[in-house]
């Protein structure tokens, strides 16, 4: 080589390595070479800075002599790698540099030969890509971060049991996730884009779809939420709790919507705990109303009615059977019956022992029996139940303190058992209907009570006024009819005395003799008078009184009624009547007085005796004061006497009524006999022709025993007696 | 009306004995006896007005100038016989003086009502029945207008 050529190679040579310190100088990356031996030979300013070592403190120096031996290791370990897979290795580094920071950069590295064609250097080329591997971490983190959230969701959604439902649509397909899926009951497959509004049930399909509506509205974009029934293509109906919203594409006017986004929440077993509770509010209400109503109430029948209104239609109740304990307190019978109850009691006796069936064994061991279900039930009696179909049975005693009432049984032919809140309220319900009825029974003895007590002070009130009045006619009559007399005696006292003073004698004695009569018919009106003010004044007990008997013995003890006088032929057998032995003596003794007295002039009077059944035309008319169960029976005393005449027949038995001025009497005889029946609970009555007789009659009851007799011979006349 | 006392016709309806007696005795006194007509009941005295049965004789039985009429009366009660005698068109004007021991506001109202001509106590001596007769006598039996 020449020297010029030399000088020329030279120049070149510098030119080349200047044109290199150049080009590295302003290389946006760090570029550096090593000897095999790794001692750096080479750092350009880039790797200066990054490796933050002036190029003195670099050149001749080891990696391990530079940077701490952790960086020194992965240095010398990719320059290794580099050697061994023939002189390239691309790779990213990481270097702890001055700011503190955590450095990547992106590293080639490769061998340079040496003269001899060998390796000889091994250089890099690194770019700081720190920036780009914070944003490619950010991005991982956030996607990192986006999966575990979503996870999250996932999992609320299956924890909520929400189900996710997404309508694209612009395809118009629907995504459901396994909750949609398993909420809708749909099946894994493809989806029917209109399975949600076939879901609804048709009574909920207008409000839902006015309310989702306005979800798809771009001037409202409302969330859109309710909850309604859905039924799944099994049949089932579940409730459900949704919430949705649509997303718009706000780059196209006017905006699109694009998805439907809803979440889906079953809330069937919430509606039913809702349902339950709303259930137990209204039992608890109607329980009061119930309440209220029996205390209202006064009959057991009306209760029953009242229960049977009053029953929660949630309860299923299909009969109810009420008994009553009968008066003997060893049966019960039928107190009112609804639904079923109308069957048993035509399948049950109309009266139950205790002890017989089951209302019988509930009221003999006072204490609720239950069957549920009945049909598997080995309760002996419950073979009633099975025939009409009742599946469960709940019967309970009727008691007020320790007193049983009486029995009420509950039937459900659509429920299998009764759930024990049920039987709660059937047992606080029974315990309401034993009150009421408590209540209403004490009621209407308190009412009856009072009406006894009414009805005993108007008939007092009647016949004391009655009495009252009686009296007043009695002593002003009495008065007035003893002023004749009177009046007689003192004038014929006056006239007797002129006759003395004349001195007649005859005419005198005369007036004096008329005195004595007049004193004599005073007497008789006084005496009349206190016997009738005593019969009406004393007490006459009724008793059975045997009118046979009693008038046989007067025939035998009058004198004045011996056959000498009158005769008296009884007619077949006089019966034993509801009377007063005394009064019916008084009767009949002024009777046939009477018979006696108004007998025809010169003639012994002809008297017939006889009682005939009343009839029953004449009793029905007093029905209503008598007790209609008793037979009336008439006895008859029939004269052949003068007789009364017919104007007179009316007023016959009023007092001071005389009918023959010719005989003597009072006017007070007939009137006795009418009030002494009156008192015995009877009548009197006449019938009469003048000149031809009378016959009177007496209207009393037939005694009980007497009647049963009567009544044991129907159809038979009179004559029986 | 009758200048004669003696001409005219009592009927007095009695059916008290003794009444009828002191009546008759004090017609006697003052001498106007066959002036006085006694019947004892109700219905005899419906069957003197209307001259049936015994008292078909206007001689014996003449119809009456003035009747006096006890109320206390069996078979027919005093103010029936009013009554009827009020019903009959030929006794209208006929004087009836109701004659009884009745003390009772209520028999004075109704007698007014069915048209008694006066209303009389009844004497409570058997001699003051003269002054009945003198009453009579002033205000029916023509001495008042003799006077």
């Amino acid at each position: 080589m020449s020297q010029s050529d030399r000088k020329q190679a030279e120049a070149a040579l510098q030119e080349s390595e200047e044109r290199f310190a150049a080009f590295m100088n302003h290389l946006p990356g760090a570029a550096w070479i090593k000897d095999l031996s790794g001692r750096y030979v080479y750092a350009n300013p880039e790797a200066q800075r990054i490796f933050s070592r002036s190029l003195p403190a670099l050149l001749g120096k080891t990696d391990e002599e530079v940077f701490p031996p952790e960086t020194a290791r992965q240095f010398r370990e990719n320059d290794h790698r580099a050697l061994a897979e023939g002189g390239s290795l691309q790779t990213t580094e990481v270097l702890h540099q001055a700011d503190g920071l955590d450095h990547y950069s992106m590293v080639n590295k490769f061998v340079l030969p040496g003269p001899g064609g060998q390796a000889a250097f091994i250089a890099g080329v690194a770019f700081d890509v720190t920036e780009r591997k914070r944003a490619e971490e950010a991005v991982r983190k956030s996607e990192e971060e986006l999966r575990e959230r979503e996870q999250r969701l996932r999992l609320a959604l299956e924890t909520a049991a929400l189900g996710s439902y997404e309508r694209d649509l612009l395809t118009n397909t629907v995504h459901l996730d396994e909750n949609c899926r398993a909420i809708l009951g749909v099946p894994a497959g493809r989806v029917d884009p209109e399975v949600a509004r076939k879901s609804l049930l048709p009574e909920d399909v207008g409000w839902v779809l006015t309310v989702v509506a306005r979800a798809y509205d771009p001037a409202r974009r409302e969330i859109c939420a309710g909850e309604f029934r859905i039924r799944r293509p099994d049949g089932t109906i579940r409730w459900v709790a949704a919430r949705g919203r649509v997303v718009f594409d706000d780059t196209v006017t006017p905006p699109r919507g694009v998805k439907f986004l809803g979440v889906l929440h079953d809330i069937t077993e919430r509606k039913l705990a809702e349902q339950m509770l709303q259930n137990q509010n209204r039992r608890l209400s109607l329980l009061s109303q119930a309440t209220a109503k029996l205390l209202l109430a006064e009959h057991p029948e009306q209760i029953l009615a009242d229960v049977a209104e009053q029953l929660p239609e949630c309860l299923l109740v299909d009969g109810i059977l009420e008994l009553g304990v009968s008066e003997n307190g060893r049966e019960l019978h039928v107190q009112g019956c609804w639904g079923i109850g109308r069957e048993l009691q035509e399948h049950e006796l109309s009266s139950l022992k205790f002890g017989q069936g089951l209302s019988g064994t509930v009221a003999q061991e006072r204490k609720p029996l239950i069957l549920a279900p009945v049909q598997v039930s080995a309760h002996p009696e419950a073979g009633l139940l099975k025939p009409l179909g009742v599946k469960a049975y709940a019967c309970y005693p009727l008691s007020v303190g320790d007193r049983l009432l009486g029995t009420i049984a509950f039937a459900s032919r659509r429920r299998e058992r009764f759930e024990p809140r049920d039987l709660e309220f059937f047992e606080t319900l029974a315990g309401h209907v034993a009150l009421a009825q408590e209540r209403g029974r004490l009621n209407q003895e308190l009412r009856r009570h009072a009406e006894t007590l009414q009805g005993t002070v108007e008939e007092r009130t009647a016949k004391l006024q009655e009495m009252v009045g009686e009296l007043e006619h009695f002593s002003y009559s009495i008065t007035h009819d003893m002023r004749g007399p009177l009046r007689a005696m003192r004038g014929f006292a006056e006239f007797a005395n002129l006759a003395c003073e004349q001195d007649k004698p005859r005419e005198a004695r005369e007036y004096l003799q008329r005195i004595a009569s007049s004193a004599e018919r005073m007497d008789c009106l006084i005496t009349d008078a206190l016997h009738y003010s005593q019969s009406v004044r004393q007490e006459l007990p009724l008793e059975e009184v045997d009118t046979g008997a009693l008038l046989r013995g007067m025939l035998d003890t009058y004198p004045e009624l011996q056959a000498s006088r009158m005769h008296v032929q009884v007619q077949g057998k006089l019966p034993v009547v509801l009377g007063n032995q005394a009064g019916l003596t008084q009767c009949l003794s002024n009777l046939l007085g009477n018979a006696l007295k108004f007998a025809k002039p010169g003639q012994v009077p002809q008297i017939r005796v006889w009682a005939e059944p009343a009839r029953s035309a004449e009793c029905g008319v007093r029905s209503e004061s008598q007790d209609g169960s008793r037979a009336w029976v008439r006895i008859y005393v029939e004269d052949n006497g003068i007789g009364i005449a017919e104007e007179l027949l009316p007023r016959v038995f009023d007092m001071f009524s005389r009918g023959n001025k010719k005989v003597e009497g009072t006017g007070i005889g007939l009137a006795l006999v009418r009030k002494v029946t009156q008192r015995m609970g009877g009548r009197v009555g006449v019938e009469s022709e003048e000149g031809v007789g009378s016959r009177f009659w007496l209207e009393l009851r037939k005694s009980a025993s007497e009647g049963a007799r009567a009544s044991g011979r129907e159809g038979k006349d009179y004559e029986t007696f | 009306m009758n200048a004669d006392p003696r001409a005219a016709t009592v009927l007095y309806v009695e059916d008290e004995e003794s009444d009828a007696l002191f009546m008759q005795m004090a017609f006697a006194s003052a001498g106007l006896a066959p002036a006085l007509r006694v019947v004892d009941d109700g219905r005899s005295a419906l069957e003197y007005l209307s001259g049936n049965g015994v008292y078909t004789d206007r001689g014996q039985y003449p119809v009456p100038t003035v009747v006096l009429l006890d109320l206390n009366l069996q078979t027919l009660h005093g103010f029936e016989v009013l009554k009827w005698i009020r019903a009959q068109p030929q006794y209208a004007a006929l004087p009836v003086v109701l004659f009884s021991s009745s003390t009772k506001p209520e028999d004075r109202i109704r007698a007014r009502d069915l048209g008694a001509t006066e209303f009389w106590e009844k004497p409570s001596s058997g001699l003051k029945f003269g002054a009945v007769v003198e009453r009579l006598k002033e205000k029916w039996l023509g001495m008042a207008q003799a006077k």
